[in-house]
């Protein structure tokens, strides 16, 4: 079994590790960052892609949704240490467990990223009293490799960038070492709606590789 | 933190969730991640939790449930399911037991929506 990040480079400082913590997310997690960091976040210019995500709102939602097709969602929480060493939420995730792999000729399963936010570093180290917000890109995407990984459906993940997130959160995902599924690509059998060139995903190969990256920090 | 979020005005009777739910479930993820972008979810699920207590912004690491890595098992994640519902969706499923029955009954019951139905008799 393959475990969780325990750190992630500061996103000020990458010399820096930050110790990180994962939970599952409860109705009270999701209330907390509604509360406290939406509204700092929907600040934040230029404006980021969950601005208008209300996450006590989703987090029973989709897993109503997904029950009623069959399948669940893993909604995770990060947590990671202030300047005191007390623990404050940095990241949250909803996945989906089991959703069709997005290469159509491939009938495997994947897990797919459903919704994801991250701590602003600025609005983190301004306000909550914390100097080195982890920097999230990578371990959201690892925890869903993870799960995928140990669930048998190896390392295949699959996600939609938000059109909120416009050209950035595309180049942010290419960055990372996503594969982009081409926009002429057949969407798998499940998958509804048509190609609009901002899915990603990784296969075996990719998925693994990406693993192995960050290996040193588990 | 003692605060609490507004009440919704919405009469979130089980019947408009279920239909609510039902209405959801033909979009594909792409799309409804696209529809919370916009802002235009809460046409389509118009609830909001009922007065959720806000935690305080931290806690000591010892307070700490550490998530498995691993799929959880069907008890955890019930547990898991039953803490991300508003009190008031789990009081009005148990209130109209027979409908939510029904409501599950309509998708051939298997064990995804066999988690769903238990919702009426949990806390």
């Amino acid at each position: 079994m393959r475990d969780f990040a325990a750190s992630a480079p500061s996103a000020f400082d990458p010399t820096l590790d930050v110790p990180l913590y994962y939970q599952d997310m409860t109705a009270q997690d999701a209330a907390w960052w509604d509360f406290r960091v939406r509204p700092l976040h929907r600040a934040v210019n230029p404006p980021r892609a969950d601005r208008g995500w209300f996450w006590s709102t989703l987090l029973p939602f989709a897993h109503l949704v997904q029950l009623s097709k069959r399948r669940f969602c893993r909604p995770l929480v990060i947590w990671a240490e202030d300047d005191d060493r007390q623990l404050l939420r940095v990241g949250m995730s909803i996945m989906i467990e089991h959703y069709p792999h997005l290469e159509a000729e491939d009938p495997s399963a994947a897990q797919f990223i459903w919704f994801i936010s991250g701590a602003d570093k600025e609005v983190f180290r301004d306000t909550f009293n914390m100097s080195h917000p982890p920097k999230l890109g990578r371990i959201l995407l690892d925890i869903a490799m993870v799960l995928s990984e140990n669930a048998g459906d190896e390392a295949r993940i699959g996600l939609h960038a938000a059109h909120a997130g416009g050209d950035a959160l595309l180049a942010i995902y290419q960055n990372l070492g996503l594969l982009s599924l081409p926009d002429q690509a057949p969407m798998p059998v499940g998958v509804r709606r048509g190609n609009d060139g901002r899915f990603f995903y990784t296969d075996p190969v990719t998925g693994g590789t990406l693993l192995q990256k960050l290996d040193p920090y588990r | 933190m003692g605060k609490r979020y507004q009440a919704d005005q919405t009469p979130a009777t089980l019947d408009a969730v279920v239909a609510a739910v039902v209405a959801a479930s033909r979009y594909d993820e792409s799309e409804l991640q696209e529809m919370a972008s916009e802002g235009t979810l809460r046409k389509l699920f118009p609830f909001k939790p009922h007065a959720v207590d806000i935690p305080p912004d931290t806690m000591p690491r010892d307070q700490l449930r550490r998530a498995s890595a691993l799929p959880l098992d069907r008890n955890t994640r019930k547990a898991l399911i039953q803490s991300s519902m508003p009190s008031r969706i789990k009081q009005l499923a148990r209130a109209r037991a027979q409908e939510f029955e029904e409501f599950a009954a309509e998708w051939d019951v298997d064990n995804g929506q066999a988690a769903a139905y238990e919702l009426k008799t949990h806390d």
